[in-house]
């Protein structure tokens, strides 16, 4: 019964990919980078000087893409990217501000609508991304509570199988701007927003600790259309 | 075009809908000091001290990563325990559950905790005091209880080395000790008073038929009586003595306005002194060997702790401690530089640690100024369970003044299951020493840093919780844990509940020592630097 119903939906999609308008569909490959600016979401509840903050990082990615339309098309990416974040504290703690580095390799799927000219669009990606937290390193200086003395650090995360939820999911959306100069070649602008759905950390208490990223990436991109 | 803006406009909010499904977290109080919210079913529930207990020790234990690798699973703990306290709060119950009943249930889970500092009380309302826990102290008593009776005999080392000859002779040898210090000047001023008192007594005794008279020769009489009474030896036990006499002191004080006799007490700051005693000595060869009974010395060899008043008491136990401690340390300058010094042995067994800042008068007066870092220390960074800074250099401070750096000569640091915390931090550091070793047994396992102060709780929102005497739970939890790169590959673990393994294991023989004061331990130390 199950598999009738994989057979069914698989039909479903050839049908569609193939009826909407074979005379335009269009394949396309491209790169894509940028920077991007990170928000991370956490009660701090009693620790009132704990104080949190977006710090930047980068984003590179190579990405196909199948247009069906010539206003829809369905975009897939492998994407490596920085989710950071910055700590830092207040007056006696001071010193203590140090940034933590999380790269993670995503894989974006978009529909992508495009609307205006053929040489000059505008265009909007939405859709789900996966992800999955590669490294994680600390950056910057501490103030050591017993001596006042300013400690700089620079190190390697070591990962907590138990807390640390490597794995990501949330929705992806953004949009941009398109030129396409010539037949086979475009380039792009974007900004997107990776919203997660998946706590940072895993629900490893009684007591429930949720912290999440929210990414907001500027991006410029070259594609091949075939 | 308007089929694509209405189209545009469903998926942007239904993005909009789906992105409203981030569950939040819990809502969380403090339980660093009194907080009548956190606290509030605490006291008069048992569950409601378990569920107090267990969040506190969740949100302010530092080392929860490590008791996981050792096999604990706090949550586990909630889930299991919780019920069981429940159950204690049935009004069903005829009587409450009895302390024992109690304390084996708390201890179940507790015991197994490896903090070495580790120290928490627990009361309910119906009880006159609390249930004391320390995990650390259980723990050395069950897996190591016959070398911890053993080491708990009165180690008077090493004056029975006095009169041996060759390798272990001792050619110098000094000591100051807080009581025999402070039971000396009593004993001083005891005599005084009792022959004052004898003196008096026999002047007044032909003239006693004038009443006022007759009422000073009975308080002069209840003096003396005091004053032998005191100086027996009879009431020297727990210092019963030293009380009696600082009583003496307040008890007759008037008699100063009315005969001009006055009476200086014996300094509690002495008595209760961390530093407690040292003992140093120079063995055959030019071995400087010093003990002393916990870190307490920079309260005496820090110009900044020295008592103003030169007359008191505590000031010449500072002068006594400042000359012995002297002695070992321009010992090793001279014999150093003389190219003569044979070795330094530190002997930190049965020392309970202390100061931090001590360091420098110890280990740290034998390394280049400027501090030395054995290790690293982590602290918490969040209220959760494994929410930790990252690592530290952990150093310490060493001696600032220009002195000789000791790089060649061998340094052997003495240890045994009794050292603990700062005495372990020197073992550590002396074994990281490419001309140190540790002679003696495996070390206590309590190696953190304490801030136990509830105004410094903010420095890391970690550590100790409640207020002693006050909350129904009250916990004695350091913040600062200290890290050890034990294989030398960067990788830093705590050995909390481990201790320091020795470059020499020498247990003691408490017969031979019994018998004629040989320490095996003391002698393998020396014979260790012999052989160097």
């Amino acid at each position: 019964m199950k598999n009738s119903y994989k057979i069914s939906f698989i039909a479903f999609l050839m049908l569609f990919v193939f009826q909407v308008s074979p005379s335009s569909a269009q394949w396309r490959i491209g790169v894509s980078g940028g920077a991007d600016y990170n928000w991370f979401t956490i009660n701090t509840n009693y620790q009132t000087d704990y104080h949190y903050a977006g710090a930047w990082g980068w984003n590179a990615a190579i990405f196909t893409q199948y247009d069906f339309l010539p206003w829809i098309g369905l975009r897939a990416e492998i994407e490596a990217s920085e989710k950071n974040y910055r700590f830092y504290r207040m007056n006696y703690f001071s010193d203590t501000d140090y940034t933590t580095h999380n790269t993670y390799l995503k894989l974006p799927v978009l529909t992508q609508f495009r609307f205006g000219g053929e040489k000059v669009h505008g265009f909007m990606n939405a859709g789900v991304f996966a992800g999955y937290w590669l490294a994680s390193r600390q950056k910057g200086t501490i103030t050591d509570p017993r001596s006042g003395n300013i400690a700089p650090i620079d190190a390697a995360y070591g990962f907590n199988k138990e807390k640390d939820q490597r794995g990501d999911f949330g929705l992806a959306g953004g949009i941009g701007i398109e030129f396409v100069p010539s037949a086979h070649w475009a380039i792009h602008i974007e900004s997107r927003c990776y919203y997660s759905f998946i706590s940072q950390t895993k629900p490893y208490m009684v007591i429930k600790d949720n912290r999440y990223n929210t990414t907001l990436t500027l991006q410029a991109g070259v594609s091949y259309i075939f | 075009m308007n089929k694509k803006i209405r189209f545009f406009s469903y998926v942007a909010i239904t993005l909009l809908l789906i992105a409203s499904c981030r569950p939040t977290g819990d809502n969380l109080l403090s339980y660093g000091q009194y907080d009548m919210l956190a606290y509030d079913e605490s006291g008069s529930s048992h569950a409601g001290n378990f569920k107090a207990l267990w969040t506190a020790m969740n949100e302010n234990y530092c080392i929860w990563d490590y008791e996981a690798e050792h096999g604990l699973n706090w949550d586990a703990v909630y889930h299991e325990y919780l019920p069981k306290f429940e159950a204690l709060d049935d009004t069903t119950r005829k009587e409450n559950p009895t302390e024992l009943e109690l304390y084996q249930l708390y201890a179940s889970f507790l015991d197994s905790l490896h903090d070495g500092h580790l120290a928490i009380e627990i009361k309910m309302g119906y009880m006159t005091k609390p249930l004391t826990f320390s995990p650390g102290m259980m723990r050395a008593m069950r897996e190591r209880g016959e070398e911890y009776e053993i080491t708990g005999a009165t180690l008077t080392v090493p004056d029975s080395y006095l009169n041996r000859s060759g390798e272990f002779h001792i050619e110098q040898f000094d000591e100051v000790n807080a009581i025999d210090f402070s039971r000396k000047f009593m004993h001083d001023q005891l005599d005084s008073i009792i022959s004052r008192c004898e003196n008096y007594l026999a002047e007044l005794e032909p003239v006693m038929t004038n009443e006022s008279v007759a009422k000073i020769y009975s308080t002069i009489s209840e003096l003396l009586q005091t004053a032998r009474t005191a100086r027996g030896k009879e009431y020297q036990k727990d210092n019963q003595d030293m009380s009696l006499y600082n009583y003496l002191c307040g008890q007759y004080a008037t008699l100063e306005s009315i005969i001009g006799w006055s009476f200086m007490p014996i300094d509690n700051t002495v008595i209760s002194d961390r530093l407690g005693f040292i003992t140093v000595a120079r063995f055959t060869g030019n071995i400087m060997y010093m003990r002393f009974g916990g870190f307490g010395l920079m309260s005496h060899l820090d110009d900044r702790y020295l008592s103003p008043d030169v007359n008191s008491f505590y000031y010449a136990y500072q002068q006594e401690v400042r000359r012995v401690w002297h002695c070992w340390f321009d010992g090793i300058q001279k014999y150093h530089a003389s190219g003569d010094l044979g070795g330094v042995i530190i002997d930190v067994r049965n020392n309970g640690g202390g100061l931090v800042e001590d360091y420098k008068y110890v280990l740290g007066a034998l390394l280049p100024s400027g501090g030395y870092t054995p290790c690293k220390v982590r602290f918490k960074n969040g209220s959760g369970r494994y929410d930790f800074a990252p690592l530290i250099p952990l150093t310490l401070p060493t001696y600032e003044s220009e002195h000789a750096v000791i790089s060649q000569e061998p340094i052997v640091v003495m240890a045994n299951i009794r050292s603990v915390s700062m005495a372990e931090n020197t073992s550590w550091s002396v074994k990281t020493l490419p001309n140190g070793a540790l002679v003696g047994t495996r070390t206590f396992g309590g190696l953190s840093m304490l801030n136990t102060e509830p105004q410094r709780y903010s420095d890391t929102y970690s550590g100790a919780f409640g207020v002693r005497n006050t909350t129904a739970i009250w916990g004695f939890v350091p913040k600062f844990v200290a890290m050890y790169d034990l294989e030398k590959n960067g990788e830093y673990r705590p050995l909390e509940g481990i201790g320091i393994t020795p470059t020499k294991e020498v247990t003691f023989d408490l017969a031979s020592y019994q018998k004629d004061g040989t320490d095996n331990q003391l002698e393998a130390a020396i014979r260790y630097i012999n052989q160097q």
